[in-house]
């Protein structure tokens, strides 16, 4: 027994009701992530991935199978497991430090100390000068960091990334990424990415887990021996990293 | 410019033609009075001091009707909005009760409350009502499940949900609906003065009629006009000012 597992992911099905049965939308899906890994699930779109995460969040139940965060079965939403969303979901209404002040006043913390915490956290994604902008008034790439703000404000166990950089165009994309992945690693915490594009995947995990098309399921995990740049366009140089590109890209295709 | 010239030369160009339909007596001057009447009729209702009572005895009706109204459309309109389960059982009945005019409950308001003050504040109460409780439960009704989400994901508390996420999420349509709400019970009120009052600026068009003075019936009508359009523009700048971070809507 390896007590250094902190998800623990049991043959977990989910089929969403409709006709025919309804669809299935994840297969008997097994892993387990330890504590400090950086895991990103590789899958094209539509292959459950979203729906593993809001499973694991405990928005969703599982039709069958079981999910335990340290042994503990996962039954309700928590904020000991965040999730940093796709669409970056900031509320409208909420000035980019109010966005965070409401995380940190949802964790009981008093006032005063959240209006302290919330600066820090925002000045940690480099949006200081932000603090009183409406989400409106800020790009894509600036709203995705003050989501990712938002979730470590919570400071949770395990941070559930779903896609958080795939409504950004390309370049905005390679400059958050690195800053992204300078803060997550800074941080240390057990993190989850789903994503479709490999090379954010590559980038980030530790260890690589290949999702195949609906029904999901995991096809293969992939540990990443490549000691990794800081910025994605060194790493699309590596020969390592060309390789392991292509021995997902088979593995997806399948 | 050349086309606002041109918009205010429609306008005086109709109450020159006006004017000159009744300088020549081509319809009778108590048919249809000169807009010259009607701007010297103006000055002497201004001058007693009538007017200006009829207006505030106007309005304090219809603000009086307009926050009864506020006070239950706003929390039931929520909570339908946000409940299905209870709007699937109250719907048939606000839906049968929606379509009824305000107007046509004043038989039943003097019954119930007389003539006076009181009537006129349930009409407008009800005609207040409809605009504010649709537009809430809609806005209600709106609110993203990933807002949901995130409320439940980052252990917001019931207060906090409601207070943080579901009543900003819902206030532009509540705002919406009591701009409406108001402009509607302005139009009832007036018409409830005609019938179930002694004082107003529905009663002032009602006398007036029928002691054959029809330049003040029509002062009457600008007057209501002009204080709708003053309340409306208000209650937009209230809206604009409430919701800075709406830019879809400004």
């Amino acid at each position: 027994m390896n007590s250094n597992i902190i998800l623990k992911i049991e043959d977990v099905s989910l089929v969403y009701p409709g006709r025919n049965g309804g669809v299935r939308a994840l297969d008997r899906l097994s892993f387990e992530i330890e504590k400090g890994d950086f895991v990103s699930i590789i899958g094209s779109s539509g292959c459950g991935k979203t729906s593993l995460i809001s499973l694991i969040s405990g928005i969703r139940k599982p039709t069958a199978g079981k999910i335990s965060h340290w042994e503990q079965p996962v039954e309700s939403p928590s904020r000991r497991r965040v999730i940093v969303f796709q669409d970056h979901t900031l509320f409208p209404w909420k000035t980019a430090i109010e966005n965070i002040r409401f995380v940190l006043k949802a964790g009981r913390i008093s006032a005063d100390q959240a209006a302290e915490a919330a600066k820090k956290y925002l000045a940690m994604v480099n949006l200081a000068k932000f603090r009183d902008a409406y989400p409106y008034e800020l790009s894509g790439g600036m709203k995705q960091r003050v989501g990712i703000a938002r979730a470590l404000a919570a400071d949770p166990e395990i941070l559930l990334l779903d896609e958080p950089f795939a409504a950004l165009d390309h370049l905005t994309r390679e400059s958050v990424w690195s800053e992204v992945a300078k803060l997550l690693k800074a941080s240390g915490k057990t993190a989850l990415l789903v994503t479709h594009n490999i090379e954010e995947a590559v980038f980030f995990g530790d260890k690589i887990f290949v999702m195949s098309r609906s029904p999901g399921t995991i096809l293969e995990k992939i540990e990443v021996a490549i000691n990794k740049p800081k910025n994605i366009r060194e790493l699309k140089t590596i020969n390592e990293f060309v390789k392991l590109e292509m021995k997902i890209l088979e593995t997806l295709s399948i | 410019m050349k086309r606002f010239a041109l918009r205010l030369a429609m306008i005086l160009g109709l109450l020159v033609f006006w004017q000159l339909i009744s300088d020549f007596k081509l319809v009778n001057n108590f048919i249809l009075p000169a807009p010259t009447a009607i701007v010297v009729g103006f000055f002497g209702l201004l001058a007693d001091g009538r007017l200006f009572l009829d207006i505030l005895i106007s309005m304090q009706r219809v603000l009086a009707g307009f926050f009864v109204a506020l006070i239950f459309a706003v929390p039931l309109g929520l909570f339908l909005g946000f409940n299905k389960t209870a709007a699937y059982y109250f719907s048939p009945i606000i839906n049968f009760l929606r379509p009824i005019p305000p107007i046509s409950w004043i038989p039943l308001a003097i019954l119930w409350f007389g003539l006076g003050n009181a009537s006129a504040y349930f009409i407008t109460a009800i005609a207040s009502f409809f605009p504010i409780f649709i537009n809430s439960m809609f806005g209600a009704s709106q609110i993203a499940q990933e807002h949901r989400d995130v409320a439940r994901c980052f252990g917001a508390t019931k207060r906090m949900i409601f207070f943080d996420v579901l009543f900003p999420a819902a206030l532009p349509s509540i705002l919406e609906g009591m701009r409406i709400g108001l402009g509607i019970g302005w139009m009832s009120v007036v018409a409830a003065e005609m019938i179930a009052a002694l004082s107003g600026l529905g009663y002032l068009i009602v006398i007036n009629q029928q002691m054959l003075r029809t330049d003040y019936v029509m002062v009457g009508m600008a007057t209501i006009g002009v204080v709708g359009l003053l309340m409306d523009a208000l209650m937009k700048r209230i809206k604009k000012a409430a919701i800075k971070w709406n830019y879809n809507e400004q």
